[in-house]
């Protein structure tokens, strides 16, 4: 009982083949930035952790929801692929901003800049983070999936309004400073260096879906475990109840069944 | 489940009567308890005096900061205002009571929302007399100032009620609810700041996009909780 | 450090992150697993391996619908 199939060994190949190609490309064959040096090889990795993250793990998370929510489409399955790509969207974001964090580090001595990218990246992550949390409350479980399903859209529909506020600030009130912090963060990208960015981008979209479909399978097959083990117990309950002649059962398939609450 | 429908001739003003009822039970909750003035206020301007432990009055960094320290404090004072909206309904079953009474959903977020905002509004107003009077910051721009409060508040009250209500009735809820409702109101704790201290430097022009920012967030907010309470509220 | 050295840094905390991630549904698979094959107790075994092999899950959809990403 695994999560892996055909399917996910052949993406998984893919996903590793393009992913090793990427870190060749971004670590030996691409040049260095005539102002950033070798710091700007982190770029093959921080701009498509932040791009996936943002724009397609909760993108994806969102759109799940609300397929959830939706009578006529609504399935265990959204939920699953909502929470799942959620998951691997914080772990994204999570690379996001190390991987910023580290650049950051080499380009201008700095563990942390509160430019307007690095600042909506850190609030989405707590974001996030909540929507997590609220995937693991303890409730009934099709209480918890509508709820983490509302809160998934309100996170959503807050994502552009911290993005375009962050921007403001950190535009309209830029303290003068040595640096361009702008002009650091967006390298001229040509030649070389843009294929090696296409095809990092290729590269964590793949393993984005790779991750994707085992944690939503994993999460199927606990669901399936969950499910199984509750109708075990009712059996085995069942048979004791034969046995002993007790009229037991009603109650607990009351219980099991998660009645109404 | 779905509550009992009203009777359909009565259409719009049954939301508005609920939200009325729910609004007026929730102030009149308080004002026999007596727990925002009783406790949060005074939480309030304690936090107002520790941030002057921490910045050091004599560094004149108090009145500089003092806009962000005012909506810092909002922020905080609302997380235990509306923790306190929804644990009025926990005992006794009564948020069962409240699903059970056939109020329309929309109409009890929006007079739980109100009644949030108006104990907010009223301690905002405290806290600006605080502000004033240990920060030494003259209050300009008056009018403006009140025009970002309303705003910030109803914004604050609406997303928080939404969040409240997901957190609701759970173990986890008083450590739940900042954590989910914080981040979403990052952006109106800066567009606040930013709006108040141009309104207290009598720029106006620098604070209409904030106040704009503000204005759609609280239209977002209201409109996604009119939407979304009563679905969230049904299975609690 | 030089730049080469937190270049490498960045690297190394990615491959670490994305293994730790994948180790940690590794982990979790083999806890369902051993959840699905416990011992049995009073002589009736869980049935079958793998997902059930029903005419339809419980939310009517076919089988083997949500264990596939269509």
């Amino acid at each position: 009982m695994t999560t892996g199939s055909r399917g996910t060994r052949i993406l998984g190949v893919a996903t590793l083949a393009s992913l090793a190609l990427t870190a060749w490309l971004a670590l030996v064959v691409s040049p260095a930035d005539v102002n950033q040096k070798d710091a700007v090889r982190l770029l093959y990795i921080h701009a498509p952790t932040a791009w996936l993250a943002m724009y397609v793990s909760f993108g994806v998370t969102t759109l799940a929801s609300v397929l959830y929510l939706w009578p006529r489409t609504r399935s265990r399955l959204w939920d699953l692929v909502a929470g799942a790509s959620a998951e691997v969207g914080v772990l994204f974001i999570g690379l996001t901003l190390a991987v910023g964090s580290i650049w950051g580090r080499t380009t201008w001595g700095v563990w942390w800049t509160w430019d307007a990218r690095l600042t909506s990246t850190a609030v989405l992550f707590v974001l996030y983070l909540g929507y997590l949390a609220v995937r693991r409350i303890p409730a009934d479980p099709l209480v918890r999936s509508r709820r983490a399903a509302i809160v998934a859209i309100a996170a959503f529909i807050d994502v552009p309004i911290v993005h375009l506020a962050v921007d403001w600030w950190r535009t309209l009130h830029q303290p003068a400073t040595i640096f361009d912090e702008r002009r650091l963060l967006d390298p001229k990208i040509e030649g070389t260096m843009l294929w090696t960015l296409l095809l990092s981008v290729v590269a964590f979209t793949l393993l984005y879906a790779w991750l994707l479909i085992h944690r939503v399978r994993l999460a199927r097959l606990e669901e399936l475990v969950e499910d199984r083990a509750l109708e075990d117990a009712l059996a085995e309950r069942r048979a004791e109840g034969a046995a002993a002649g007790a009229p037991s059962v009603e109650t607990d398939e009351h219980l099991a069944t998660g009645g109404v609450r | 489940m779905v509550p009992p429908e009203r009777a359909t001739t009565e259409g719009e003003p049954a939301l508005w009567r609920d939200a009325g009822l729910v609004a007026g039970k929730d102030l009149r909750v308080e004002a026999r308890s007596r727990v925002a003035t009783n406790q949060v206020v005074p939480f309030a301007l304690l936090v107002l005096i520790l941030f002057a432990f921490a910045l050091d009055p004599d560094r004149g960094i108090l009145g500089r900061a003092a806009p962000g320290l005012f909506w810092v404090t909002v922020l905080f004072s609302a997380v235990l205002a509306i923790q306190r909206s929804f644990a009025i309904e926990a005992d006794d079953d009564a948020r069962d009571a409240l699903r059970l009474s056939g109020l329309d959903g929309a109409g009890i977020f929006l007079g739980k929302a109100a009644a949030v905002a108006l104990q907010l509004l009223a301690l905002e107003a405290v806290l600006a007399v605080g502000v004033a009077v240990l920060y030494g910051v003259s209050l300009r721009g008056g009018g403006l100032l009140i025009l970002i409060c309303l705003l910030a508040t109803a914004g604050i009250a609406a997303s928080g009620i939404v969040y409240g209500v997901v957190a609701a009735g759970l173990r986890v809820s008083d450590t739940l609810l900042p954590l989910l409702v914080l981040p979403v109101l990052a952006p109106v704790l800066l567009a606040a700041t930013r709006a108040s201290e141009a309104a207290l430097a009598t720029v106006p022009g620098d604070a209409w996009p904030w106040v704009r920012l503000l204005a759609v967030f609280a239209t977002i907010y209201t409109v996604f909780g009119v939407v979304a309470f009563g679905p969230l509220l049904e299975e609690a | 450090m030089t730049d080469a050295g937190y270049v490498a840094g960045g690297y190394g905390v990615t491959i670490v992150a994305i293994g730790v991630y994948v180790g940690y549904m590794w982990a979790r698979n083999r806890t369902v697993v051993r959840l699905a094959h416990p011992p049995s107790r009073s002589g009736h075994t869980s049935a079958g391996y793998g997902p059930q092999k029903r005419d339809q899950n419980d939310d009517g959809s076919p089988p083997g619908a949500g264990d596939r990403i269509p």
